[in-house]
């Protein structure tokens, strides 16, 4: 096959044409949007002021210029000019435009079914903007709460973050739940810390949310259910017994018993002592991950055999072990003399480990002291 | 005779108007779909479509650090400037001769401790290492004995406390938003094992507080004509070979790694100049090998501010360290190659990188002396070949522009008048100047190869820009 050099060579000059002229009605269609994102959507401006000066002046709004924002908020640019205009005053909490929102609701029900229908980036500025207005009641009923839980099994992950967060935002524990089991159900798996997260940001009430997620927990997968033992935890709550049973069966999962343990780390539970010690002791070297948890979770369970097995566990093969073990004995503040022998014995993993710490600790007290100095001043 | 002759140069010629125009439709592909990509981020970004968190994943920031006292300051400060919660700074002094190590015991009022390191990689010992509780987030040095670049990372890793690190160069800057940017990924993709970070040219950026607040095109032309091939030879590629998980380079100027499976897959190699790219091809074969799911990424919103070589002399040395460290790292793991296990990695990275990349300066040195016999033999249709490389030169200056703009405009960089004609004038240059200059420095890259194969291969700093 011969090529026709000359074909060729016109092909890339038109390429080149095509790119110039790209490059130019680039820069020109960025000039002319920002100029009509700055000075433009005077009627749809007009519009919402209208209304917001109404509201001020102890009026309702007007139904006319409610469905003319249904339609003009069809589209995209106009539904950014809508949320740029409010926002200032939103995050100012301004009375005026949280009410004018509040009554804009029908509006953003229309719209929810318009945008089920439009791509996923919209989808999820969509669910933005209802994160940002607060417009989920969370309740069975409200089609908003509907459309976010459905768009919180969407494969957009920004999609389904800016849904959840919307639901979180409602404070219904019932919503956040029918959400986690959407994305189950249509086999979406999301990120642990982002649910863990979201899940501390809830509006509601946090005690009724653990209790829902806990009864459905075992019909959750692992990412969930972590995210929930990770929720219980950074939240405090008493759920020592219910975790109890995971922390003694052997058939726990493994990232389910160290987030179990980690939890006893932060809230005592005197029967987990044991089960932590034994960890320590009696596990194997190829179960390391257990025995430096434990060596760290330890730290809340100041007694005797707790300090033997941590001083033992300073001289452990394992480095996590040595390490978290020398850190839990230093937070527990035990003094120099029951720690002499660690001290002048001859193992030096064991004596470096404590020294590092020690030293570690003094560090950081000595720069919140030199804080709370500034402070003061 | 002559006939035979005019058979091969035929030949010849067929195969270079190929080549040429292979790696054309490669720098068209890599254009359009880099700046598709750009303008889909930033369309992205404007509807916010993007994971925000209070807190990320905690980061371990390594900076390998050998003779940098006048800039390592300067780096630790801004890093302490980020937007970002969870993170520790390490400097690792690899055996410098100057103060670098005093400077940041000075300035940080760093404390000596006695912190035994777990080495899971092998390095060479340290001798010191220091630490400070009292700044925003923890900083340690630790000083080393001298082994390289790779090895000072690797001590960096041992040191480091946290599940995933980045390396940063002593002399580049991160934008305030830079690490939250490169961590967001790994939010999304749970299978993430690395992501690369955009290196941008710092000479002529003015930062305050981790934002530039002043961005220009320096009016030396060297580095403006980096700052173009930047665009379009390093930010657009990547961007496509992203497209399907196909990216061998993660610059060793800002990327961000998980760290567990950089361990399994024996850290950096010491032995190497390119260790930034070896890093990531052995990723690429470890995980393949041992069937682990995982992504290496590139987050073209995550900014660095590194600085350019100013002279012919410091360019030469910077590219021919690049181009000896892509040698080591494909001779290396040349079991890539028309390998059908690693699929469009083999076919298509590969494969651009050793013709495109490690050969091309021999393959257009042939080229242009094949060019030569032909016109000596009076067997060349000049004008035609005038107009071939006019057409050639002009295209790829066309692609530059685009990839130049492409990025200013999804960036929400403010260029002046004067930098814009600049830029449309260096495009031209850059192409049919720098381009050959660099062809020449790669092409000599092997002299002096086995003497100096393991120098830092530094070259002259200045300070950065910083209010």
């Amino acid at each position: 096959m011969r090529i026709n050099l000359e074909v060729v060579i016109f092909a890339y000059i038109a390429l080149c044409v095509c790119m110039l002229a790209f490059n130019i009605l680039l820069i020109l269609y960025r000039i002319l949007s920002e100029y009509r994102f700055l000075h433009g959507f005077r009627r749809l401006r007009g519009a919402i002021q209208t209304q917001l000066d109404r509201l001020r002046a102890g009026d309702d709004i007007e139904e006319k210029q409610q469905i003319y924002l249904r339609k003009a908020l069809l589209q995209l640019t106009n539904l950014r000019v809508f949320y740029s205009y409010l926002s200032e005053g939103l995050s100012l909490k301004d009375p005026v435009i949280l009410a004018y929102i509040r009554k804009s609701k029908p509006v953003f029900e229309f719209l929810a079914g318009r945008y089920q229908r439009e791509s996923e980036i919209k989808q999820a500025y969509f669910a933005y903007l209802i994160r940002k207005y607060e417009l989920c009641s969370g309740e069975k009923s409200d089609l908003l709460t509907m459309v976010m839980i459905d768009f919180a099994a969407s494969t957009s992950v920004y999609c389904r973050q800016n849904a959840l967060q919307a639901i979180y935002s409602s404070g219904s524990a019932a919503a956040v739940v029918a959400a986690i089991r959407q994305m189950q159900k249509n086999k979406i798996v999301h990120n642990t810390k982002l649910i863990a997260d979201g899940f501390l940001a809830f509006a509601g009430d946090h005690a009724e949310l653990a209790g829902i997620l806990w009864q459905g927990f075992s019909g959750f997968r692992l990412p969930v259910q972590l995210a929930v033992i990770q929720y219980i935890r950074a939240i405090q709550l008493d759920y020592r017994s219910e975790f109890f049973p995971l922390l003694i069966n052997q058939r726990t999962d493994k990232e389910i018993k160290l987030a179990v343990m980690r939890y006893y780390g932060k809230i005592y539970y005197e029967p987990a002592q044991d089960v932590l010690l034994q960890t320590l002791t009696q596990f194997t070297n190829n179960e390391w991950e257990y025995r430096a948890v434990a060596a760290s979770v330890l730290a809340n369970y100041q007694s005797e055999p707790v300090i033997a097995a941590l001083k033992k566990s300073l001289a452990d093969e394992n480095w996590y072990v040595r390490y978290n073990a020398s850190a839990s004995l230093v937070a527990m503040n035990i003094g120099y003399f029951d720690l002499v022998d660690v001290y002048n014995g001859r193992d030096r993993y064991a004596r470096e480990m404590l020294e590092y710490k020690v030293e570690s600790s003094r560090l950081i007290s000595e720069a919140r002291e030199a804080v709370s100095r500034a402070g003061k001043r | 005779m002559l006939e035979n002759v005019k058979v091969i140069l035929e030949a010849v010629g067929s195969f270079f108007v190929l080549y040429m125009m292979t790696y054309s439709t490669f720098l068209l592909l890599s254009v359009v779909v880099g700046s598709s990509v750009l303008y889909r981020n930033k369309q992205m970004a404007d509807l916010h479509n993007e994971i925000k968190q209070d807190y990320y994943y905690p980061v371990t920031i390594i900076v390998p650090a050998h003779n940098e006292e006048v800039t390592v300051v300067d780096t630790v400060r801004s890093l302490l400037q980020l937007d970002y919660k969870l993170y520790e700074i390490i400097v690792v002094d690899d055996g410098s001769n100057d103060l670098t190590a005093q400077k940041l015991i000075d300035a940080f009022d760093l404390r000596r401790v006695h912190r035994p390191l777990q080495r899971q990689i092998a390095c060479q010992p340290e001798e010191y290492i220091f630490e400070s509780q009292a700044q925003k987030v923890p900083v340690v040095l630790v000083r080393k004995k001298n082994g390289g670049k790779a090895d000072a990372l690797n001590m960096g890793i041992n040191a480091s406390r946290f599940p995933y690190f980045v390396c940063l160069d002593a002399d580049s800057m991160l934008q305030a938003d830079a690490l939250e940017h490169i961590v967001r990924p790994a939010l999304s993709d749970e299978n993430m094992v690395a992501c690369g970070g955009m290196v941008r040219i710092a000479n002529g950026v003015i930062l305050e507080n981790g934002s530039v607040v002043d961005y220009h095109l320096p009016n030396n032309i060297l580095i403006c004509m980096q700052i173009l091939e930047y665009d379009r030879s390093f930010m657009a590629s990547r961007l496509l070979l992203d497209a399907f998980n196909g990216n061998l380079i993660i610059s060793g100027a800002f990327g961000l790694f998980k760290k567990d499976i950089v361990i399994a897959a024996g850290g950096y190699d010491s032995s190497t100049l390119g260790e930034d790219m070896e890093l990531v091809v052995k990723l690429h074969v470890f995980c393949r090998k041992y069937d682990i799911p995982y992504t290496i990424r590139y987050a073209a919103d995550a900014i660095c501010w590194s600085q350019a070589p100013a002279t012919l002399n410091d360019l030469r040395k910077q590219r021919r360290r690049w181009h000896l460290g892509l040698f080591q790292s494909m001779w290396k793991h040349r079991q890539i190659l028309l390998n059908p296990e690693f699929g469009v990695l083999s076919y298509f990275s590969f494969l651009y990188f050793l013709f495109y990349e490690l050969l091309s300066p021999y393959i257009e040195l042939f080229g242009l002396i094949t060019v030569a016999s032909a016109f000596a033999l009076n067997l060349i249709n000049l004008s035609f070949m005038i107009w071939f490389f006019a057409v050639y030169a002009v295209f790829g200056a066309v692609l530059t522009m685009t990839a130049f703009f492409a990025r200013i405009y999804t960036q929400n960089a403010k260029l002046s008048f004067s930098d814009v004609v600049k830029a449309l004038l260096l495009c031209l240059l850059e192409n049919i100047g720098l381009r050959l200059l660099i062809a020449f420095v790669r092409m000599t890259a092997f002299i002096g190869y086995r003497k100096n194969k393991m120098q830092w291969g530094k070259i002259t700093r200045s300070k950065l820009n910083r209010i």
